[in-house]
């Protein structure tokens, strides 16, 4: 019981995958092998590399399974800048090469693929009220307000003075964007996205992330009765829009979570807020918030509208 | 105000380091106000509102990086400007930079007068590292930890035929010929040395003695195992020795947990023949052992910096006469009936354990993770009952987390948690300043405390916080700012760990422990 | 066998092995530090580098 416990940074010599996700898996493996990819970027936590078919992101096993992740067994992948972008790696099928010799081995790796359904039916709609509740008390408390998630706090008709330059822009847009959706309005949703992509400080866009919670929510609770069936038609208009608004690196991102598709933390906390108790909730949100600076406290405040608005639609049909 | 932007191409750098930069920047002397935000549209526009318009800013695309700084000169811009590529700048192997070795070995071609390898890679292999170290002729200090106590024997062994140190596995913090290794303060030298099992000891004590004016010469960690009958003390012998014949050494501190059977009794020799005067502290030990001499038995790491601070300017060693009674019983007086229990919430686990032995004897039982009497074992995320001191750096919190002098989240819920019970009278709580703790934890602790006493004053109740924050001013958190700002937010300051814990007994009790409590 | 001996009193001169971190506080207190680039004892792979290698990176 000491202070050793902080994990070293280190590559151990042949760091094996141990997860993939699904559609990292698909693209890994839709090429003639051996082949060759660049890395688009690294920092500390993350390797991005440019496959044919888009960004696939090793990233250490801490930073929890996604639908682009590659997790690997070592505490932390890189230093900032290594290995610099566009220096290439090449892929044997089995494991992946960097230019420096460095490999990493995806033979023993397993795909991640969830299934969406949550494992225990959905609460009623005063219960998920108290989540929600819960999940907002955590984020406010304890979250990182730098971005657009303050915006989860906000009250109608509250005084809008003490928001930040991000949050006021964003304000009337996500206001507008929850009204679209309960309402079935496309082309109001598109327009109040077109206000929000590409918003906000962080290397994904605070917006963005937001954005992101709130569509996880939206698909994930059609997925399982709440809210009304093809919101995946609503979310990936959504999604399109984020065309040239947004950087790459976020614009992957946005485009999974309109399929519901996310970190497994932000998954754990959508199903607890619909599901689960408030202690489920309160965990589930620690776990969200401590992803990178704002995204964890901006994802939190999608969940947290997203999920108001879905519950709020009940169970009916498009 | 002159403002300017710059875009950088292709920069990707995490928002931990993207907080960083803006955060640096915002921090140059002169600089009103700065951004650090990817090009999207919308971030160009919101940038528009504020002010920073420009062609650097027109032609950059959302996958460019864009700062923008706004400042009273050119002289703060350029230097904000500076500060944001040197943040932005890796120390990245390659480029030339810096190019690391690739083993020990290669390290030592590169460096043949090293003397020192300071190891913390994973407990499994540190001792691969270490044999390596110490056949190679160097002095070792290993941070990591879960290695086998028969490894660490073995290691020991070893070393001290060679007259090497080996300190730890498990060890935290040294001071070497002034030097701080791993965690620690920034002390004064002086005649004091410390020989230490625990690192927050060590921390307490050094920066005790530092306070009162002195110093220390040297503070040699021992790691956390050596003192088991398994490795049977060698480093701590080895380092009594060295003190002996250190000339700037006048006292010793020696801080641990008791030692094992065996090793004690071979300690407790070592130090009977010492020249020089010895303060034993075996945190939790019941009785002191007869014979002792010129040395002295410290119950706590208060009572020992005293002590050895007291035989450094040759003066008599009084017992400290605090005055907390007074702070004591203003708090007091605001508590309701229903208030009763000190809850401790650490984050050095040597604290804990020093509060319980100081609480105990006026309190009764004390729960706790860590406890100094096993009948009391809770588990540590359990609810608080009764009176309890938590570790909250022990295994079943930390997990995939920081440890908690750098990481708050965790005991910041707690915090509040407390607050909610109604039979919470006393916080008790230990700020770490100084390399390797965080760099703000007033900036983290003092809202949840706010928060905290907030909620209970709402319940119609008063939440008594008491801390003490172990530091010096040369650290770089800022020992007055950080004590301001705790202040600030409504909690007690005692002047060391152990007088915290008195005071908090004090107050739970309403000063019943003030008369003559404990027989200890 | 003794060839660097004991530390106190002389100037400290470190290899660093594992967290970057320890090396940075030291650099700061003003000690010399070599770092060691750790990584668990263990073979790379020779074909691959070879492909690289042709690669001309």
């Amino acid at each position: 019981m000491n202070r050793a416990r902080m994990a070293p940074e280190v590559w151990a010599s042949c760091p094996a995958a141990s997860w993939i996700g699904r559609q990292a898996y698909i693209r890994m493996t839709c090429a003639c092998h051996p082949v060759t990819w660049t890395v688009h970027s690294s920092y500390r936590g993350a390797i991005n590399v440019q496959t044919g078919q888009g960004l696939v992101c090793f990233v250490p096993n801490e930073a929890g399974r996604g639908p682009l992740n590659i997790n690997v067994d070592a505490k932390a992948l890189s230093d900032a800048g290594y290995p610099k972008p566009g220096t290439r790696l090449v892929s044997d099928g089995g494991a992946v090469t960097f230019e420096d010799g460095q490999r990493v081995s995806l033979a023993d790796s397993r795909v991640w693929e969830p299934t969406g359904l949550f494992r225990r039916p959905v609460l009623n709609e005063k219960l998920v009220g108290r989540n929600i509740s819960c999940a907002r008390g955590v984020a406010m408390l304890l979250g990182h307000m730098a971005g657009v998630g303050e915006l989860m706090d906000m009250r109608y008709g509250a005084p809008t003075a003490n928001l930040n330059a991000f949050s006021r822009a964003a304000l009337p847009n996500v206001a507008s964007l929850c009204q679209a959706v309960r309402s079935g309005d496309f082309v109001g949703a598109e327009k109040a996205t077109r206000g929000l992509v590409g918003l906000g400080p962080g290397l994904t866009p605070s917006a963005d992330d937001m954005l992101s919670g709130i569509m996880v929510s939206l698909v994930l609770g059609s997925r399982n009765g709440v809210g009304y069936e093809g919101i995946s038609e609503f979310t990936s208009r959504i999604a399109a829009v984020s065309g040239s608004g947004t950087s790459a690196l976020s614009r992957e991102f946005l485009v999974q979570a309109a399929a519901g598709r996310a970190n497994e933390r932000l998954l754990r906390l959508v199903e607890a807020v619909y599901t689960g108790t408030p202690s489920e909730v309160r965990d589930a949100t620690l776990d969200v918030i401590r992803i990178g600076h704002t995204s964890g406290t901006d994802m939190t405040a999608g969940v947290v509208l997203g999920a108001g608005t879905a519950v709020t639609l009940g169970g009916r049909a498009a | 105000m002159i403002r300017r932007v710059v875009s950088q191409r292709g920069v990707y750098r995490d928002s931990i380091t993207l907080l960083r930069v803006s955060q640096g920047v915002q921090k140059v002397a002169g600089v009103r106000q700065a951004a650090v935000v990817m090009a999207t549209p919308l971030n160009k526009r919101v940038l528009g509102d504020i002010g920073f318009v420009g062609s650097d800013i027109d032609g950059a695309t959302p996958d460019d990086l864009v700062i923008a700084v706004e400042a009273e000169g050119e002289g703060p811009l350029n230097e904000a400007l500076k500060a944001t590529e040197k943040l932005l700048s890796s120390p990245a192997v390659g480029a030339g930079v810096r190019r690391a070795s690739s083993g020990i070995s290669d390290a030592l071609s590169k460096s043949p007068d090293a003397n020192l390898a300071v190891i913390s890679v994973p407990g499994a292999y540190a001792k691969h590292e270490a044999m390596v170290a110490i056949r190679a002729g160097l002095n070792v200090f290993v941070f990591s930890s879960d290695v086998p106590r028969e490894d660490e024997r073995e290691l020991k062994e070893i070393a001290s035929k060679q007259h090497l140190l080996v300190m730890g596995p498990d060890c935290g913090t040294s001071i070497i010929n002034h030097v701080v290794l791993g965690f620690g303060n920034a002390v004064r030298p002086g005649p004091i040395g410390i020989v230490s099992a625990s690192g927050t000891g060590l921390q307490e004590v050094s920066t005790l003695i530092h306070k009162r004016g002195l110093g220390i010469s040297q503070a040699i960690g021992t790691g956390g195992g050596d003192l088991s009958d398994t490795v049977g003390g060698i480093t701590t012998r080895q380092a009594l020795r060295l003190l002996q014949a250190d000339t700037e050494t006048r006292i010793i501190v020696l801080i641990s947990k008791p030692p094992g059977e065996k090793t004690a009794r071979a300690i407790l020799s070592d130090v009977r023949r010492s020249r020089k005067p010895v303060i034993i502290t075996f945190l939790g030990a019941q009785f002191a052992p007869p014979r002792l001499g010129k040395h002295i038995w410290a119950r706590t790491l208060g009572d020992a910096a005293n002590a050895a601070c007291a035989l450094a300017s040759k003066s008599s060693v009084r017992a400290n006469a605090s005055n907390i009674s007074r702070a004591a019983f203003a708090e007091a007086a605001k508590l309701s009936r229903s208030q009763r229990y000190v809850r401790g919430l650490y984050a050095g686990g040597t604290l804990c354990y020093e509060a319980q032995v100081v609480l105990e004897p006026k309190l009764g039982p004390i729960y706790s993770n860590a406890p100094l009497d096993r009948r009391y074992a809770v588990e540590g995320a359990a609810r608080s009952k009764h009176h309890s001191c938590i570790d909250m750096g022990a295994e079943e919190f930390v997990g995939g987390r920081a440890h908690p002098m750098i990481d708050f989240t965790l005991r910041k819920l707690r915090i509040i948690e407390e607050a909610k019970d109604p039979e919470t009278a006393v916080l008790l709580l230990d700020v770490e300043l100084g390399l390797g703790s965080n760099s703000d934890p007033a900036g983290e602790l003092a809202p949840a405390i706010a928060d905290a006493k907030a909620l209970a004053t709402k319940g119609g109740r008063y939440l008594c916080v008491v801390a003490s924050v172990v530091g010096t001013e040369g650290d770089f958190q800022g020992l007055s700012e950080q004590t301001r700002r705790l202040e600030g937010s409504g909690a007690v300051l005692a002047s060391c760990n152990s007088e915290a814990a008195e005071l908090a007994a004090l107050i739970a009790t309403r000063g019943e422990t003030a008369k003559g409590g404990g027989s200890r | 066998m003794t060839r660097r001996g004991g530390l106190v009193g002389k100037e400290i001169i470190a290899i660093n092995v594992g967290i970057p971190s320890f090396a940075d506080d030291l650099e700061s207190q003003g000690v010399k530090v070599q770092r060691v680039d750790w990584k668990p004892p263990a073979g790379g792979d020779e074909k691959m580098l070879k492909i690289l290698e042709k690669l001309g990176s």
